[in-house]
């Protein structure tokens, strides 16, 4: 398993897929960096009508800290990032025969199961990397000053009970979530990898899938749209059913390729 | 390894230690040069003084869309329904202690519900202007208002709310004046 996994983990980091991935996301948060946050940066303390206001502080400033472009950008486009740098492996390992290969020397088990380890793991990273990024990059300008009353986090926000009396902690914990949310989509085009045979459906899945569910949230519960859950200040209520949800997609994709796997069939 | 890689693994490492020791310092310098603000709390009635100005809050309500209209006369609310909306409106006295002519914008602060951590602006209800002046020993009375949404507070929060849940807090700096509506 240690071996196959080291593999597949060289694969993944050395392919075109997880450098554009990388780039495209850390362009994005260097942009919103050098355009808004260091012009903003000589403007700490702001004198209005004789007081001097509360200063701008990192958590209000950094990327993920307000509503602008660049993060709906960033988080228009995550479902694609995070299959970008291994996604389609699966698919592409079946059709170029190599999966036949390495199956005749390695359980299939062990193989999907190494494939879905490193989706994961560089689902999450390519998520969370550029979000770190730039929040490192904004702490080296602003003071980590504890937020009152953020324009921003309202009362019903995923986080709003912790982030006014322990910040820091709410920053972890928000870049744990969003880990976990591009590890967990990231799994589920390996899950598909013998449903579809369209490629570009299936580098598109977890896009589709995350704005289908957006879409029919709209009527059951708003509280659950993934690409409204993914802003810290987002007025989202049900943290319990996002995890459950992206737990169930996670599962149910790692089911489906050890069933597969089970049957001795090729994901083919 | 190749020798030009090991040089680049070297370079690679060197280059992440300078990154890493810059970051530290530039964080360090600039929590230093802003430290978190001390909290000054005030109870209902209690001055606090501020450039020259002198703030207290003197009385807080809370009312629903109907009540809020029939009172004050205002009718920016009226469109919500009366389960959907609370209307939080506070009294706040602001007094010229110095002896010169003070500029002061009353406003510059939010209401907070420091439980769930719901925010708003306050907005001045009255004709007066934002921007006040007051002369030496002046003193002039500030209505704020703002409206809890049922959206932006929890369920329990939002229907359990009461003044004494609430502060306004003025955002100023270095000291952070909170002004409570109990005692």
């Amino acid at each position: 398993m240690k071996k196959i996994l080291k593999l597949e983990m060289y694969r993944a980091t050395h392919g075109l897929g997880f450098i554009v991935s990388m780039l495209i996301g850390t362009a994005i948060a260097l942009a919103q960096f050098f355009i808004d946050v260091v012009p903003m940066a000589g403007k700490i303390l702001f004198r209005y009508t004789g007081m001097l206001t509360y200063p701008k502080n990192l958590y209000s400033v950094w990327l993920g800290g307000n509503f602008s472009n660049y993060l709906l950008a960033y988080f228009t486009i995550l479902p694609i990032l995070i299959v970008l740098p291994y996604g389609l492996s699966l698919y592409m390992d079946n059709k170029s025969g190599y999966a036949k290969n390495v199956i005749t020397r390695v359980e299939a088990k062990k193989y999907y199961r190494a494939k879905c380890i490193v989706n994961s793991l560089l689902g999450g990273t390519v998520a969370v990397f550029p979000l770190l990024l730039n929040f490192l990059l904004t702490a080296t300008l602003f003071p980590a000053l504890n937020p009152i009353g953020d324009q921003y986090l309202s009362g019903n926000s995923i986080f709003s009970h912790i982030y006014y009396k322990y910040p820091i902690l709410t920053m972890i914990l928000y870049f744990l979530f969003i880990f976990l949310h591009g590890a967990f989509y990231a799994v589920l085009p390996l899950a598909f990898s013998s449903l579809l045979r369209n490629l570009l459906l299936l580098s598109l899945l977890p896009f589709i899938m995350w704005y289908l569910m957006s879409f029919v949230s709209r009527y059951l519960n708003e509280s659950i749209a993934p690409n409204n859950v993914l802003f810290i200040f987002s007025r989202c209520t049900d943290l319990f059913l996002t995890i459950v949800i992206m737990l169930v997609v996670a599962i149910g994709s790692y089911a489906m390729l050890m069933l597969k796997a089970k049957k001795g069939d090729m994901i083919v | 390894m190749s020798k030009m890689s090991k040089i680049f693994k070297i370079l690679f490492i060197f280059l992440a230690v300078v990154g890493v020791v810059v970051w530290v310092v530039a964080v360090y310098k600039i929590n230093k040069a802003f430290p978190n603000a001390q909290k000054e709390v005030y109870a209902l009635n209690e001055p606090c003084e501020y450039h020259g100005a002198e703030f207290s809050s003197q009385q807080c309500e809370i009312l629903n869309g109907k009540d809020f209209i029939l009172k004050y006369k205002d009718t920016k609310y009226a469109d919500y329904d009366d389960d959907e909306i609370k209307i939080v409106v506070c009294k706040l006295k602001v007094k010229n202690v110095s002896d010169k002519t003070v500029k002061i914008t009353p406003y510059v602060g939010r209401f907070y519900h420091e439980e769930s951590g719901w925010n708003n602006a306050g907005t001045i209800i009255s004709d007066k202007d934002t921007k006040m002046i007051l002369n030496p020993g002046e003193f002039s009375m500030v209505k704020l208002t703002t409206a809890v949404h049922k959206s932006s507070m929890d369920e329990k929060n939002f229907e359990t709310l009461d003044p004494g849940d609430l502060s306004f807090i003025i955002q100023t700096y270095p000291e952070l004046l909170i002004l409570d509506f109990d005692e």
